[in-house]
């Protein structure tokens, strides 16, 4: 059992993980009714992207992209751009829960709450 | 649920299982060394680096290198968190310090001698280690934006341990995002540098300083942008916890 | 010297404002207005290069190329200045100048809290950096970042805005997070395919790539992210609030440009990267037509049943945003000629509509379309300009409205598909039904407002409606719906048409 399912995340699978996690995650943005559970599955989606971009820069049998003495040639090391792409995608992300988390203590501060349906129930749309 | 919860939910799930069914069908296998992703870029990237730049580590390389104008405006975002971050709370009242002191009996919980002397002892080693994951991003694992975090780890340490005195100073927000400001234009003026020198923005090995390989020079842009960085991480997350920690009340 | 500068004026463009915005809070500390004065005289310095660039652009004949970093492309990044986004560099940029100019009497420096001025103008001039850069960059990746910085500060305008715009700005930061990794999932797939970031390394392999489920995935992902941030229409749902309760002085800014920028960047990943003559690519463009159409259509209903000016004038984007769509969707030259013509127009007419709005709110804090009867007695620039900006929208020659219309027209009946002739002429009567409304109100309604405080705003020269510094945009942003309806054959003839026939 456990051989079939190393053999299904060494392949492809990895991939259909991370699409799972991703619909998931936007999934929970649309039911989840307090703000907190939005942002934590905001979060997930991000990471499943991360994900995704990691598993296309593996390389079997490849190491660390950092050099070693007497080991040269292409093979040898992973795929440098998509962990560059991704620390950048990262911080951005950190930026964005960051500012996500100021919005809500201000919401909580006005309303006194940050459930969705208490703040957008009656008188939202005057 | 409201209906269009519903019907959204349902995109959602009907888009999720597709991608999941046509997924394998259209990606390369993983840690195929010869799938275009593994071998087009990539093998430049892995076979010039060291040349070019004089960066062990190619994450550096293309980072701070090949893509440093991405990593500035990455930069740039932090920053802008930051101050977006005390914008928005800019008008909220901060909570009476005062109030808060009066308290004493309470504190008795987080002041004792020994977590006050093992912290005394961790914040040292805390900022040496950033100084060394700082120096270590060119030729092995480290750099700029995780030096910044451990210097802003030890300064949080030392602001939410009550009675220690905050013996490294209190920073107000904005002080810290003004140092985030000229942490950002630190990177901007290594950048700037190379155009009087007939160089393009961010061309490092046009740096106006005497040096007999371009990788030295390479190596030093490397550094410099680095140091910008450390500011700017280290100002903005100081910046956050500031905003954050001055309108919060502690109950415990 | 200057022919050295000349060659630089690619990055200086983006680079000499972000000087201006990093420093402001630091500058601003010392002098509390020094702050301000920079951020309003890096972006005029910003808007001058912009026309050099363009004069350039057009004087070569061809694309520009700066390679940042000196790093050939692909290996680096590179900017890449044509004529079609050289002319929306100088758009953004000379409205990001007279935003910042006409915001100053509504964050006058106080001497008390110097940091909320400086934190709003550091703001505002990141959101003109992110779509200086979203425009003229020719990688997918820092497209990306470029992306996030507009949301960014997007978020942070549209929460210190009215009471109900932390809710708008946090809802806008759940979908325009959704909308940016969606781009980043395309950009993901495309990268699988091609191995490669820049988008002109991307174009010549993808004619090679033959595995053709990937680019539909790519394209979903593609649509979905950018119909995301330009708020077309079933993936609208964030655009009203935020365009309504938004920082009054910045609206203009958010409302007319920066769901703009995103479609630029959609013409050029569809036309410019993808290959045109792909067969699936007509069903797609037929899926954005419809997606058009339905927003064109949606929007100038949904706008006919508010109150607010604001929301009127939100509603009405969403239909005019599908204007652009739709000619993108027609796809031939007259098609794409009319998209871009009506980026530019629309901006300047949905801007100067947010200008007057503001002038409005500042003057006598009005909101609501039935409180502004007589109003123009007082303020007889603002409403002149607000009539005809509003007579342009509806589409009157010899307004720019007009033209941008005229084009598309030409580009449908040229493809026989006289569906869409018939949503623009539709469209553009239920326009003319919400405008006049605001017309009747104005000029025919009770006077209902009265004069506020006299030293209620000290910045008021005697004989001036609203300070001259919110006169001038207003004015600019009236003449320059004329005159782009003027030289509308210029900018079609000139500029856009050797780009254009190029990609197509």
């Amino acid at each position: 059992m456990i051989d079939i399912i190393e053999t299904f995340l060494a392949e492809k699978g990895i991939y259909m993980m991370t699409f799972v996690l991703m619909g998931l995650g936007i999934l929970g943005m649309i039911s989840c009714g307090n703000y907190m559970k939005k942002i934590m599955c905001m979060n997930i989606m991000q990471v499943s992207i991360i994900f995704f971009f990691l598993a296309l820069g593996q390389k079997e049998q490849g190491t660390l992209p950092v050099f070693v003495e007497n080991l040269l040639g292409a093979d040898a090391y992973i795929n440098p751009l998509p962990h560059a792409l991704m620390l950048t995608a990262i911080v951005v992300s950190l930026g964005t829960t960051g500012v996500a988390l100021a919005l809500l203590m201000k919401i909580k501060g006005i309303y006194g709450t940050i459930e969705e349906e208490e703040i957008t129930g009656e008188g939202w749309r005057k | 649920m409201e209906k269009k919860k519903i019907i959204g939910a349902a995109v959602i799930i009907l888009a999720a299982v597709a991608a999941v069914i046509w997924a394998p069908d259209i990606l390369p296998a993983v840690g195929d060394a010869e799938s275009p992703v593994n071998s087009y870029l990539s093998t430049y990237y892995i076979e010039n680096s060291l040349e070019d730049t004089g960066a062990h580590n190619m994450v550096t390389a293309v980072l701070a290198d090949y893509r440093g104008f991405d990593t500035l405006f990455e930069t740039c975002v932090m920053f802008l968190a930051g101050i977006t971050a005390l914008m928005v709370l800019s008008s909220t009242a901060k909570v009476d310090k005062s109030q808060r002191e009066i308290q004493e009996p309470y504190k008795a919980s987080f002041s004792g001698t020994v977590l006050d002397t093992a912290f005394r002892v961790v914040v040292p080693i805390i900022v040496i280690y950033a100084f060394y994951v700082f120096a270590h991003g060119e030729t092995s694992l480290g750099g700029g934006f995780q030096a910044g975090a451990l210097l802003a780890i030890a300064y949080m340490i030392d602001r939410i341990i009550p009675n220690f005195n905050n013996s490294l100073g209190n920073m107000t927000e904005e002080a810290a995002a003004m140092t985030a400001g000229v942490g950002v234009f630190i990177y901007i003026l290594t950048g700037l540098l190379p155009m009087f020198n007939g160089g393009n923005f961010l061309q490092y090995e046009k740096l106006p300083f005497g040096a007999e390989h371009a990788a030295e020079l390479h190596s030093t842009g490397i550094i410099m942008i680095e140091i910008g960085v450390v500011v700017c991480v280290m100002a903005t997350i100081i910046n956050i916890l500031e905003v954050v920690l001055e309108r919060t009340e502690f109950d415990d | 010297m200057i022919s050295y500068m000349i060659n630089h004026i690619p990055v200086l463009i983006v680079i000499v404002p972000l000087c201006g915005a990093v420093l402001c809070p630091a500058i601003s500390h010392f002098s509390p207005s020094a702050g301000k004065r920079t951020v309003i005289g890096a972006l005029l310095a910003a808007f001058c290069m912009s026309i050099i660039q363009l004069a350039s652009v057009i004087k070569a004949g061809e694309a520009f190329h700066y390679w940042l970093g000196g790093w050939q492309p692909p290996y680096g990044i590179e900017f890449v200045i044509d004529g079609v986004n050289g002319i929306i560099i100088v758009l953004v940029s000379f409205i990001g100048f007279m935003t910042a100019l006409f915001s100053s009497p509504f964050e006058e420096a106080d001497k008390e809290a110097p940091f909320r001025s400086a934190g709003y103008y550091s703001i505002l001039c990141f959101l003109v950096i992110g779509l200086l850069g979203l425009s003229s960059t020719g990688d997918a990746f820092n497209l990306y970042v470029f992306m996030e910085i507009v949301a960014l500060s997007g978020y942070g305008l549209i929460a210190i805005g009215e009471k109900k715009g932390p809710i708008a700005a946090f809802r806008y930061l759940l979908t325009g997070t959704i909308g940016a990794s969606a781009y980043l999932l395309g950009v993901g797939l495309l990268y699988s395919a091609t191995g490669t970031l820049n988008m002109a390394d991307l174009a010549i392999r993808l004619r090679e790539v033959d595995n053709m489920p990937v680019i539909v995935m790519a394209m979903a992902c593609l649509i979905v992210g950018f119909g995301i941030k330009m708020a077309l229409f079933p993936l609208h749902g964030w655009q009203p609030a935020a365009h309504s309760y938004a920082h009054p002085a910045a609206d203009p800014m958010i409302a007319g440009v920066m769901i703009k920028i995103p479609a630029y960047a959609m013409f050029r990943f569809f036309f410019c990267i993808f290959d045109s003559s792909l067969p699936m690519m007509k069903t797609i463009f037929t899926i954005i037509g419809i997606m058009a159409v339905l927003g064109i259509l949606f929007g100038s209903l949904k706008a006919l049943r508010y109150d607010k000016f604001n929301k009127i004038l939100a509603y009405s984007s969403i239909g005019q945003v599908g204007y652009i769509a739709l000619g993108f969707s027609i796809g031939n030259f007259y098609g794409i000629a009319g998209a871009v013509l009506h980026i530019l127009s629309h901006a300047f007419m949905k801007t100067g509509l947010f200008y007057t709005s503001a002038a409005f709110k500042y003057r006598y804090g009005i909101h609501y379309t039935d409180q502004l009867g007589q109003v123009y007695r007082k303020m007889p620039v603002t409403c002149g300009a607000l009539v005809v900006l509003s007579l342009s929208m509806t589409g009157l020659p010899p307004f720019a409205g007009f033209f941008s219309k005229w084009y598309l027209a030409l580009g449908a009946i040229q493809n026989g598909q006289y569906l869409y002739v018939a949503v623009l002429i539709i469209s553009s009567l239920l326009s003319a039904i919400y405008f006049f409304r605001i017309f009747e109100r104005l000029f025919m309604g009770e006077k209902t407002v009265t004069e506020p405080e006299s030293d209620a705003h000290e910045g008021t020269a005697p004989g001036l409606e609203v300070p001259l510094r919110m006169l001038i945009p207003i004015g600019f942003a009236a003449l320059m719906v004329i005159a782009l309806g003027l030289g509308n054959s210029f900018i079609v003839n000139g500029i856009l048409k050797t780009t254009v026939m190029g990609v197509l």
